[in-house]
């Protein structure tokens, strides 16, 4: 809800402020292919086209609209666009690429000097259109067209409905490639090497926690060892820390309430099924099922202690059957949740599979957590399955959200992605998920960390605004800024300021009813009365409900 | 159909190319050389291959299907690497560098027994894992 919130919230900011860019896609393709493909189709999804070129092209605009009502610059973005026949086996197949056409360092209006930036973005902040011509490549596979030696007949799906069926929802993979076009990609090769010895822009943001350096500040064998530091690699903006929190869900985890001989706190897998877990939790006592067959507790047959499951939470171990049918038993019985017990050595299992019917929460523990419930059965175990807000699914203890570096390499490895473990999916996962066509969820604090935004609001609903502009003049500024925001009604205010790094630079302290218009002047100095170097900082405005942030440029 | 120009590179100077890759390491530069950057083949055609061996700096030269090969553009996609690309140095101080069609993200799917997988990647060794279906189980959970 709090991510459906912030997304609402978004839209009506940036419609009201005006803000957006305009993507174009340049269509490359030739006569009666690709883009101009006359092969005729009917309308599909809220995709009007008649045709199979018209379709695909409604598609491309569709994803740049999205980017573009949320990245503001005044230079048009060029998309090269294309549909060629891509690689297609019948079990695997290229879907696309894109990235940028040009980097661009030290240019007028360079927020970090000797840095590679994707073009879009330095045009952007240059207000000039750096290299005229195309921005960003992306050749999509012509060959998804249902024809058996491809995929086996799996074609693309033109619709923006997310009705793909067996098919590939071509909206979300065009937005995911796009957003590594407008600048969510490193360009630091697998051995760690740096373009032309340069940072880029990205890479400034990647911090490695092992190490506690950021990616620009590591020699490449380092970045090579941090590429496969399995959560420990985060990102490091400002704008995507304070975010996490309105887009991260917190973490499942076991509460035990009774008997003190278990360990306080057990982790928990997910499910794909069944009710989600809130903060409040299903408190319940711990019954472990019987099916009287082969091994009982498998909850593979007909339950034959129903009566003691009805009303409580059902234990099952793993094994023989779908972990939906264990879970559908159990809910018929009256169980309140299910808890499935791995029944191999390791972390609690992400438990697969699909059933509507299924509404009950159904979590996992490891089989070591599963065997000290059981031993403990005899005189009653009571637990809570609740999420821990705190923990958010994603990110380090710090709150910092994880980049994917998987160890050893996988298919997917790439930095260029958040990490796997986020909940919910995030369009910049390596995994694409098709369910994820209209929602750049925190890519689009990332993209304010590097620069296409000046400030993000955090997710309050409107009707709870109170904090009504935050501001700075002038900006960029030496020596002296005015730090200019208007609250109503009275409440409390903190106001602070940042470095990029997240780092506390000057506290202004906390004023109490705080009402009307206040001005703060910030002379460039830190708590310790040290003038801090030139570059980018962050005034961050707090009161109980709603954090404002707005990015301040020191030139010295 | 409308392609970008792209340079195109044999296996011959694929070969020469890999004889300057000390020089291109200690510079600290990008990824040495293209990992298997061949040209065009028609489909079902069998071609060599060659790569460096990141680990023993060895060069691994064999023959493998075309199946197993990447058509063109996403080859020149998954390029890594900063030869021959030319940096465009103004009076203001800055520096333009054409990419060239590399260094882009790919996306690609695989079909299997539990249904299909979407992944993007930028590496051109794991987009080969991903082509032959060698990829990791904890990305689909297990329904049992």
């Amino acid at each position: 809800m709090r991510r459906l919130l912030l997304a609402t919230l978004l839209v009506v900011l940036m419609a009201q402020a005006g803000i957006a860019s305009t993507i174009l896609i340049i269509n490359n393709d030739g006569a009666n292919e690709g883009f101009n493909d006359p092969t005729p189709a009917a309308p599909v999804g809220g995709n009007p086209g008649t045709t199979v070129g018209a379709q695909r092209l409604n598609v491309f605009q569709h994803a740049a609209n999205i980017w573009g009502g949320l990245l503001p610059s005044t230079i048009t973005i060029r998309v090269a666009a294309q549909f060629n026949a891509l690689t297609c086996t019948s079990t695997s197949a290229v879907l696309g690429s894109a990235g940028p056409v040009t980097v661009v360092r030290d240019f007028p209006g360079a927020e970090v000097p000797g840095t590679w930036y994707h073009i879009a973005l330095a045009n952007k902040l240059s207000a000039s259109d750096l290299s005229p011509g195309n921005d960003i490549n992306a050749t999509f596979n012509s060959s998804l067209n249902g024809s058996a030696g491809c995929l086996g007949g799996t074609g693309w799906y033109y619709g923006f409905d997310g009705n793909e069926g067996s098919n590939i929802e071509l909206l979300p993979v065009v937005l995911h490639e796009l957003g590594h076009g407008l600048g969510f990609s490193t360009l630091v090769g697998s051995n760690g090497g740096q373009l032309q010895g340069a940072p880029d822009l990205y890479e400034t943001f990647i911090r490695d926690n092992t190490q506690n350096k950021t990616w620009d500040q590591l020699t490449a064998q380092q970045r090579a060892t941090s590429a496969v530091n399995t959560g420990n690699v985060v990102w490091n903006g400002f704008f995507v820390g304070a975010h996490a929190p309105f887009t991260l869900g917190g973490t499942p985890k076991l509460y035990t309430n009774s008997p003190a001989s278990l360990p306080d706190v057990m982790a928990l897998g997910r499910a794909s099924f069944g009710a989600a877990i809130d903060e409040t939790g299903v408190t319940g006592n711990v019954v472990l099922v019987n099916d009287g067959t082969g091994t009982t507790s498998d909850g593979c047959e007909p339950l034959i202690n129903g009566g003691a499951i009805s009303g409580n939470i059902a234990l099952i171990d793993r094994g023989t059957c779908a972990f939906t049918l264990k879970a559908l038993a159990a809910q018929n019985a009256g169980a309140i949740a299910v808890i499935i017990a791995n029944n191999v050595a390791g972390p609690a299992n992400e438990l697969g599979g699909s059933d509507p019917s299924v509404v009950i929460p159904v979590v996992s523990v490891s089989q070591s957590d599963g065997n000290l419930i059981k031993a403990e059965l005899g005189g009653g175990v009571n637990v809570t399955l609740a999420l821990d807000p705190d923990d958010l699914a994603g990110a380090d203890a710090n709150g910092r959200v994880q980049l994917y570096a998987p160890n050893p390499y996988e298919s997917g490895s790439s930095i260029s992605h958040w990490d796997t473990p986020a909940f919910p999916d995030l369009l910049m996962e390596p995994f694409i998920n098709d369910a994820l066509s209209s929602d750049v969820d925190l890519t689009l604090a990332a993209f304010t960390d590097l620069g296409w935004l000046d400030n993000l609001p955090t997710g309050v609903p409107p009707g709870r605004r109170n904090v009504v502009a935050l501001s700075n003049y002038p900006n960029p500024f030496n020596p002296l800024t005015t730090i200019r925001y208007e609250v109503s009604p009275a409440q409390d205010v903190t106001l602070s300021i940042y470095d990029v790094n997240g780092g506390l630079v000057r506290s202004f302290g906390r004023a109490a009813k705080v009402q009307g218009v206040r001005e703060t002047q910030w002379d460039g100095r830190d708590n310790r009365g040290v003038a801090v170097a030139s570059g980018v900082y962050y005034a961050r405005l707090s009161t109980p409900q709603q954090t404002l942030t707005r990015k301040i440029v020191l030139l010295k | 159909m409308i392609r970008p120009h792209l340079p195109r590179v044999s296996i011959q100077h694929l070969v020469f190319a890999i004889a300057g890759l000390g020089l291109v390491c200690m510079a600290g530069d990008i990824d040495p050389l293209p990992p298997s950057h061949t040209p065009a083949t028609a489909p079902g055609t069998a071609v060599m291959r060659a790569r460096l061996n990141q680990e023993t700096g060895t060069i691994d030269v064999g023959a493998s299907s075309a199946a197993a090969q990447f058509d063109p553009d996403t080859e020149q996609a998954l390029r890594r690497d900063a030869a021959g690309l030319t940096e465009v140095r103004r009076p203001d101080g800055t520096v333009l560098l054409d990419l060239q069609g590399r260094f882009q993200s790919v996306a690609m799917v695989h079909r299997r027994a539990d249904g299909k997988l979407l992944i993007c990647t930028d590496n051109e060794v794991r987009a080969q894992d991903a082509l032959h279906g060698d990829l990791p189980a904890a990305t689909t959970p297990e329904v049992k």
